[in-house]
Parts: structure tokens; sequence; C-alpha cells
């Protein structure tokens, strides 16, 4: 009798998972159709970092290298020169994509405001040279949606 | 009559497992031995995954290692990120602002059931049900997405810091948690119908892999591969850090050590974890995320030891400082490297279908492994 | 002349019907997993619903390089992906598609592919040994178990059928059936030792021990590659669709329409019972988990056999007493 009430009990749950699957068959897919389908990326989400530029177009760097003492990857190169007004500035500042893990630091260790993270994510490219981003194509970059600066402390 | 058992030719085949196997969780290779389909030997080869992060630790300023700690135990990073936090913080003599306290508290439990979400998917797809994957996910993504919001990455959050954790929490962060852990509650029950209830996985997981509570401790398991032994060993309880003693929770214990009882054992700490979640949003204080840190950090000389219960045990953090700004030594003790040690001592005597359902049921991941 | 041209006609017209409908099963497959598991499946390939994913696999497959790795026993190698599609094609000889649309009606039809059956196992056994790999070997090994545990259930289950029907042949069968009723009223616990017995026989999960991707990698094909693998894959949906096929004859009444809906042709209800049983497979798929080797055996041996038995005995009764 014992084997009988086993056997009905194995077929129950069997049964019950049928009807779990079953259900589910039904209800709607959560599949992203990826790339016509994009999902919304939330305020300071963590692309890589960006140069913030001021009212003028000119970076907001002076080349202090925090941002290069934060990084844990050593992946940003900076080099200044005394700008006309005798203020440091940035002449060169060079971001090796192939290496930087993300991690926000360098926009944390940034007295200056220069530094942001954009919200790009499609960073694939043909070339390992293609992924040194100069200064130009950062500032280009800092200046679009999706940037934003979240330093330790903040609110969102 | 010469025997027949004398002519019947019998040897033992080594079969090399992984580091290329879908069952291996990454890159573990087990060499396993095998007569029929019996194991009568397994001798895990670990290393693949190697990545110095001990050595690197060295290199890098006291900031600087939080995020390659996020990248040891890659599916619960937030609670690797909290251990190494509370060694240094203990060296320093930090003070902690209460709500970055419970911040954290709610942050690691929420990893916590992340990291659980994972391990069930996976090992439904160990015992060959791939259904059961794609329902944990559903899940686990809208954490992961309550996660993006909060710290901007989807896997290496690098959120804990020093003194506190990086910003606050966004403003709809509760309705959107309170939401997820109703949705979680029905994402349970549906596991429960699908796959832990149904006859078949009950038949591929009770009695086997035995572990003893005494062999558990000898060997040093610690997490839901110890409690399923029936040792209550939870350092929330039984060492409170942060601010676990305030909050009302249960230790799921079991009491064979099979690994059904694994199984149940992370099922039902899903569960309290979602019940510490919903008190610490509840009693969550107002204030600062961050307290009161050096700008450069610079720790005493002196060394220290901090453990949390990670999903998958203790994970213990040693940190030695000569009183300079790089760590002078990291030492990391990782559940999983202790868990895999386990493999020959549960999975001998069983069949392969077994062997792969005892790698699934102490929940390694290799990433922690070889660090 | 003609009766030549006729069964030719005939056969090309059944093979092409197995080939594409394989092809039609895998891309099914597809889309029943991923509509269960909450995804789209192929949606790429043809619009809509990437319906023409499985025919840019094949070709895909058929472009690919052929490769026999320096290491296997060749000729069991070469012969293994061909013996697999022999019983899957070999079955629908005898398979009534309609009132007289069958290629051969062997009056000894259920006896012909309860043989033909086991030749499936062959194609494992070749490919799995052949292949000279361990992962093969434990599978190759596996799947003589098992296969031969199964045929016995299965065959036995269709013996309830030929003691009600009194045939052999699946046309008489068929005719049985549209005189009293369908075969799955009086044979309950028939069928549903053929359904898990035949599950088994095709090894498809929860008994697809011989692939058994998580443990065993791949299983017996885990050496095969490109074309010889695609037919390994073919094999596999052309023995599944042929189980349905044999499920809707023995037990569904085959062509017969049901509730006197005759407006839609024989061929038509036929394939919608085949599909219908296709369907419960792949629900049943990827449902469970996998069992264990020797809860397999014990599962035939123990409650399947028992369960087979009992039930002829049940038949033998009943006809006796209403007969």
């Amino acid at each position: 009798m014992s084997y009988v009430r086993n056997v009905a009990n194995v077929v129950a749950t069997l049964l019950v998972g049928l009807r779990v699957t079953l259900r589910e068959w039904f209800s709607r897919s959560i599949t992203l159709q990826y790339p016509e389908q994009r999902w919304e990326l939330p305020r300071g989400y963590r692309g890589h970092p960006v140069l913030l530029s001021d009212e003028e177009g000119k970076t907001k760097c002076t080349a202090c290298g925090l941002c290069v003492r934060a990084c844990p990857t050593d992946v940003i190169t900076v080099k200044g020169a005394k700008g006309e007004d005798g203020k440091r500035v940035a002449t060169e500042w060079v971001l090796d994509m192939s290496r930087c893990i993300q991690c926000n630091l360098c926009v944390e260790a940034c007295k200056f405001d220069a530094l942001a993270m954009s919200d790009r994510y499609e960073l694939a490219c043909y070339r390992r040279e293609d992924l040194l981003y100069d200064m130009d194509t950062l500032l280009e970059l800092g200046r679009g949606d999706g940037v934003a600066a979240i330093t330790v402390g903040d609110k969102l | 009559m010469t025997s027949a058992k004398q002519e019947l030719h019998r040897e033992e085949m080594v079969i090399n497992m992984g580091p290329q196997h879908p069952s291996t969780h990454g890159v573990l290779r087990a060499v396993v031995t095998l007569e029929g389909e019996t194991v009568r030997g397994v001798d895990p080869v670990i290393g693949y995954l190697h990545r110095c992060f001990e050595k690197i630790c060295e290199q890098k300023t006291w900031t600087q290692v939080i995020p390659y700690t996020d990248r040891t135990d890659y599916v619960a990073a937030l609670t690797n990120e909290l251990a190494y936090v509370l060694a240094v913080e203990k060296l320093m003599g930090l003070e902690v602002p209460e709500r970055a306290q419970y911040i954290r508290v709610i942050m690691a439990e929420l990893q916590r059931i992340a990291s659980h979400l994972l391990w069930f998917g996976t090992f439904g797809n160990d015992l060959g049900a791939f259904t059961p994957f794609l329902y944990a996910f559903r899940e686990r993504e809208t954490l992961i997405d309550i996660f993006e919001k909060t710290t901007g990455a989807r896997l290496t959050y690098n959120y804990i810091r020093l003194g506190g954790v990086r910003n606050d929490l966004p403003a709809d962060f509760e309705r959107e948690t309170l939401a997820f852990l109703e949705k979680l509650e029905k994402g349970l029950e549906e596991y429960h119908n699908l796959l832990i209830g149904n006859a078949i996985f009950e038949y591929r997981t009770k009695g086997l892999g035995v572990l003893t509570a005494e062999q558990a401790v000898a060997w040093g398991a610690s997490g839901p591969t110890l409690r399923a032994s029936g040792v209550a060993w939870d350092l929330r309880k039984s060492e409170p850090y942060l601010v676990y003693d305030r909050f009302d929770f249960e230790v799921p214990v079991g009491q064979k050590g099979d690994i059904y009882d694994r199984c149940i054992c992370r099922m039902k700490e899903m569960e309290e974890s979602a019940k510490i979640v919903r008190q610490a949003l509840e009693g969550l204080p107002e204030g600062d995320v961050v307290g009161k840190v050096p700008r450069v950090i610079k720790p005493p000389q002196g060394q220290a030891y901090a453990a949390v219960e990670a999903p998958r045990g203790e994970l213990g953090c040693f940190v030695v400082s000569d009183g300079g700004i790089k760590p002078y030594r990291v030492k990391w003790r990782s559940p999983c490297f202790v868990h895999l040690q386990l493999l020959d001592v549960i999975a001998r005597g069983e069949l392969v279908a077994d062997f792969i359902a005892n790698i699934g049921s102490i929940d390694i991941i290799l990433g922690e492994v070889d660090r | 002349m003609q009766a030549v041209l006729w069964s030719v006609l005939k056969l090309l017209i059944v093979l092409t019907f197995i080939l594409l409908n394989a092809m039609l099963l895998i891309w099914l497959e597809r889309k029943v997993s991923a509509w269960i598991q909450l995804r789209l499946g192929p949606m790429r390939v043809g619009r809509p619903q990437g319906w023409a994913q499985s025919i840019a696999d094949v070709l895909k497959l058929l472009f690919k390089e052929d490769i026999v790795p320096s290491r296997v026993d060749k000729v069991l190698f070469v012969l293994g992906p061909i013996i697999a599609f022999m019983p899957a094609l070999m079955v629908w000889a005898v398979i009534p598609f309609g009132p007289n649309f069958v290629s051969a009606d062997l009056n000894i039809g259920v006896l012909y592919i309860a043989a033909i059956g086991s030749i499936g196992l062959m194609s494992i056994f070749t490919g799995g040994w052949g292949s000279n790999n361990k992962w093969s070997l434990i599978s190759a090994m596996r799947s003589a178990a098992q296969l031969f545990s199964y045929e016995v259930p299965l065959v036995l289950a269709l013996i309830g059928v030929v003691m009600l029907a009194g045939s052999l042949s699946l046309t008489d069968i068929i005719r049985a059936q549209q005189e009293t009723a369908w075969y799955i009223l009086y044979q309950p616990l028939g069928f549903l030792v053929f359904l898990i017995a035949g599950i088994a026989e095709v090894n498809r999960t929860p008994f697809d021990l011989s692939e058994a991707e998580s443990e065993l990698v791949a299983g017996w094909h885990v050496e095969y590659s490109g074309l010889r693998w695609a037919m390994y894959f073919l094999a596999e949906y052309g023995n599944l669709l042929a189980l349905s096929a044999l499920a809707a004859t023995l037990f569904l009444g085959g062509w017969t329409a049901p509730f006197g809906l005759d407006f839609i042709p024989p061929f038509v209800w036929f394939l919608l019972k085949t599909y219908l049983f296709v369907f419960v497979a792949m629900w049943i798929r990827w449902t469970f988990p996998r069992v264990r080797i020797d809860q397999l055996m014990d599962l035939s041996w123990k409650f399947l056999i028992p369960v087979a038995l009992l039930n002829i005995a049940l038949t033998g009764i009943g006809i006796t007493i209403f007969s």
C-alpha cells in the first residue's frame, strides 16, 4: 500500500512541476531584443571616465595628477603646461580603455570636477589603438547625455 | 571451471573533468578516478583563474584594493568588499555612521539572495533541469537592476568604502526593494514547485554527498555547507558584526548534511535574508553614509582580521600594515577553497552524476578559490 | 511498372516529410523551450519568429570542415551517424498517414517497429565506442543499458494494444480503434508505460543519460562535428517524430477524425495528433531534472515492467469478460 502511495506522491510532485512550466509557457517573455530594444540606464551608471569642460568648452583639468595616482590599473596618462593666464592646464589626457576597470576612483579623486563617468557601454572596436581615448574624444563624450560624477558621500 | 570473475578484466579509469566542462562552475579541473561509473577518488586541480590577487594588493594603495576584491568572488562582490573594508577599519579604528552600517547590511543580504539565486539556477542545470535557471535569473535580474541603480555597476560594484559606503541609496530604493522581495516570495514558491519539491530532485539529492558534523568542523567548512550538517554556526549570530545583532532572524540548519539539506538551507537562507532586509529598511536611520576618513589612508602598524558571513561561508580578510599607504599583506580566507577540498570526502563511492551534484551543492566560485 | 514508380514516389514523399519535419522539430524545440523559459528563442533568421533558423543551421553544418580525430576507429566513427538515421527512416515505412497512404502495410507492423527501434542503440554504441573518448565510452555504456532496459516495457506496452486489435498491422489497429474508441481510453496504463519508455527510448530529459550534458559533456557525440553531428541531431528528432507518430497511431486513433470532424483530411489529423505528443515530450523535457542511471534502471525493471505486465493481464481479463 505504501508503494502505491509513494507512486501517487511522486506523480503528484511531477504534475505540480508540469503546471509551473505550463503557466510560464503562456506568460510574457522577458527577453529584450538588443540592439533594437534597449534598457534604460540609471543615472550614475559607470561606463568609463570622461572629461568635463567649462562654459567655454575648455577642459577643467589642471593636470594635477590625482587621478593618475588614484587609478588602480594605471590607465591614465596626463601631461600639463602653463596656460596663457598662467594657470596649469592639461594638454594631454589619455585613457587606456583596454585596461580601465571602470571603478570610479579617478572621479572621486578629482578636486576640480573635471572628471565624470559616461554611460557608454558599447566599447568594442577593431584595433587596439582605438581603445586609447585622447583628450578631445573624452571632452566630446563628456558633453553628451548620461554623464554623471558621483563621489563619496553623494546622494543619488 | 575457471571463474568468470578472474577472466573479467577490471580497470580503473582516470578521467579529466574540466577545465572545459559544462558543470565545473568555471575552470575547475577534477581528476576523477572511476570504476565503471563509481567515483573512487577525486583530485581537484586549481589555479586556472589565479590572478595574484593577494600580491597585487601589496602594490596598491589601501583604497585601490577595494575594486580588486570585487573580482575574487564575482558572484557576491559586495561581501568581499565588506570583509576587506571591515578589516581595514578595525585596523584604523574608523567610526562608521549608523546609516552606512544599515546600508551595508541591506546590500550584503541582497547580495546573498542574488548569489543564492544564481546557485539555485546553476544547481538545477547540474541536475539536468534547465528551466529553473532562467526563472532564477528573472528574479536576479531585478535585483541586479537595483544594484545598478545604487552602485552604478552590475557585477563589480566598488561600493563599500572605508568609513561607510560610496553614495546614499537612490530615492526609490525602498519601494523597489520591497517590490523585489515580494516577487522573490512568489519566485521561491515556484522554484519549490518546479525543482526542490520534485520527486526526481529528491531522489537525486537525498542521502548523497553526506558530510557529518564532525567532518564538516574538522575540514573547516562554513556557511550553508556547515549548517546543513547540523552545526548552527553563523557569523551574523555567533560573532555579530555591523548591526546584525539588532535584527530578528533564524539560522536554517539541516540534519543529515546531504546535498538535499544543503539545498534546503540555501533556499531558507534567502527567506531569512529577505526578513533582515525588511527589518533594516524599516529601521534605516537618517544621516551621513561616510564617516570621518583621513584624506590619505595610512593605517597604523599592526594587523587585523575581519570575517563576514558571505553567501558561501566564512569569508575572512587578514591585513597587515607597516604604516605605509599600501598594505604590507592581504590574506584572503575564502570559503570556497576550503569547501573544494571536501569534494573527495563527500563524492567518493558515489556515481558520476552525484559527483556533479556534489560540486553544485558546495557552491564553489573558482574566482575565489584561485584568487 | 506503375506500382514500382508509385512506391518509389511514396518513399520519396516520406523521406522529405521526415527531413522537413525533423528540421521543423528542431526549430519548435527551441521555440517551446524559449517560451517555457520566458525567452523568445530564435528571432533573427527568417521573420516571423526565426522560422529559417534550422535551415541556416543545417547549411552551416554542411559547410563545416569534416573532422575525423586521428585516434578514432574510423569505420565505426563514420558508420555511427549513418546507422543513427536508419531506424528513424525505416519506422516510417509502416506508419499510415491516411486511409490508403502507407508505404508498406506489413502485417507484422508492430513487430517490425519493435525490431527497428533496437537499431538506434547500435548507432549510439558505435559512435560512442568508435570515438575513443572516455566521455563517449561512458555514454555508450549507459545508453546500451538504458535502451536495452526500455525496449522491454515499450514492447510489453504495445502488447495490450495488439491484444485489443487482434492484429499486428498498424492499419488494422487504426481501423479497430475506429470501430470501438481510441485505445488510450482502454489502455491508460499501457499508454503511461509507452510514454515513459518512449521518452527514454529517444533519449530525452529526464532520461537523456547518454547525452547528459552536465555530466558527460555531450555524451556519445562529443567528438562529432559538422555534417556527422548534424546527422545525429536530425536523427534524434526523426526518432522523436517516429515515436510520436507511433503513439498517435496506436493510442490516439491515427488518422481517424474525432467527434465526426470529417471535413479535415485524415492526413492533417494524423499530423495534429503526432504533434500533440511532440509537445508533451517537449513539455516534459523542459520541466524535469535528469534521473540517475541506477534510478533509471529501477524505474524500468521495478516499476514499468510490472505495470506493463499488469496491464497485459488486465487487458486479457477485460477481453474475456466483454467478448
